[in-house]
């Protein structure tokens, strides 16, 4: 079963419907898929503008390409891939890796479950490189192999693997373990 | 098979290695400032080569005289009937596209404008904010809406409070420009209910 936000099963009626060209069956899977795109688009680049445009283009390039959705996989899956493609051209537009103190944008409520303030956790991501981010978040949260990641920076596999290494020691490096929990220590 | 296992070990080998992952699978979600849907419908009809956003500082200078002038020319009265035109005057469908595509030009306009990020007075923030907040409502309202008539309705809100966003976003940039005159602008027409 798989982690991601974007698991949402479509009825395949409602995507009949969208493809049939009825704005509001658009509108219906819009509102379904709209924060998962604009969430993933946003961990990738830490960048609300470019996550709004990436949301946008993700979502006219599904619209357009509706027609050549064959079913055989889960549409989730499909749009995802639309989205972290479009994430990637820009991450190729960039001269990747950079560092960030920005203000946070978003403001997540303190985690329970895991025993610290999730605000920790972002800033401490937002603090990776652009690209180990990304792995991070593709491999951890959205379940992508290596083999995949590879595929989708045209690099090798230790290049994702040495990625997810490096992201994870200094994700762990920033978070200071503490009693019961982790805590931020950027 | 290799994959899976490193992901076990990257998942299992260390607990906090473990519960970081849990942790990152447990960001909440978030949100954009402003939906896509208006500009991806209205563009989705009608896919043609796509336009370059960004543009050129010069260039955004311009568009934001451009939406000075929107908005002088929305103040006047002479511009923007939405508010004078009826469902019934209209056939949906064509007229909803044609707001649509009006929608989509307000929000480009704005994004533009964005990009100049002149600096704002507190009050101007706060209205820019409720306006902000009004289309977002807008914009739930239009995911549920019933029929085209509602959905026109509502169309046309959107573009007018588009427009009184983009004359509250330019009242910085007229303050500058003609400090004397810049009252005669703006004074906060738009109502917030």
């Amino acid at each position: 079963m798989s982690t991601s936000s974007f698991a949402i099963e479509v009825p395949a009626s409602l995507l009949d419907r969208a493809r049939r060209g009825e704005a509001r069956a658009f509108e219906q899977i819009y509102r379904l898929f709209e924060r998962p795109v604009y969430s993933l688009a946003w961990r990738m680049l830490n960048d609300a503008d470019e996550a709004q445009e990436i949301l946008h283009d993700a979502m006219l390039t599904l619209f357009g390409k509706l027609d050549q959705f064959r079913g055989d996989a889960p549409f989730w899956g499909w749009l995802r891939q639309i989205a972290v493609n479009e994430a990637l051209m820009r991450l190729r537009k960039r001269k990747l890796i950079e560092f960030t103190d920005e203000v946070p944008e978003p403001a997540p409520a303190a985690d329970e479950q895991s025993g610290f303030d999730s605000r920790d956790l972002e800033a401490a991501l937002r603090r990776l490189p652009t690209v180990t981010r990304s792995v991070v978040w593709l491999y951890h949260v959205e379940g992508y192999s290596h083999d995949e990641i590879a595929a989708l920076f045209d690099k090798s596999v230790s290049f994702s693997k040495s990625q997810l290494s490096r992201g994870t020691q200094r994700l762990r490096g920033l978070l200071t373990v503490a009693e019961g929990g982790l805590a931020y220590a950027g | 098979m290799p994959d899976e296992i490193d992901r076990i070990s990257v998942l299992t080998g260390e607990p906090d290695d473990r519960r970081l992952a849990e942790a990152l699978r447990a960001l909440p979600l978030l949100s954009p400032a402003r939906s896509a849907l208006p500009a991806v419908l209205a563009l989705s009809g009608k896919r043609t080569a796509r336009t370059h956003r960004h543009l050129p500082g010069w260039m955004a200078w311009a568009a934001g005289l451009v939406v000075i002038g929107l908005g002088l020319f929305l103040f006047n009265g002479q511009a923007i009937d939405a508010e004078r035109t009826t469902a019934a005057d209209v056939g949906a469908s064509a007229d909803l596209q044609a707001l649509m595509q009006r929608s989509l030009e307000w929000e480009t306009a704005l994004r533009r404008l964005e990009q100049q990020s002149m600096p704002m007075d507190a009050g101007t923030a706060m209205a820019s904010a409720e306006l902000e907040d009004l289309i977002s409502l807008t914009d739930l309202q239009l995911g549920a809406t019933e029929n085209d008539e509602q959905a026109q309705s509502l169309w046309e809100r959107r573009i007018r409070l588009m427009s009184r966003l983009a004359e509250v976003r330019t009242q910085p940039a007229w303050d500058k420009a003609f400090p004397d005159q810049s009252p005669t602008l703006l004074s906060a027409t738009y109502p917030i209910n």
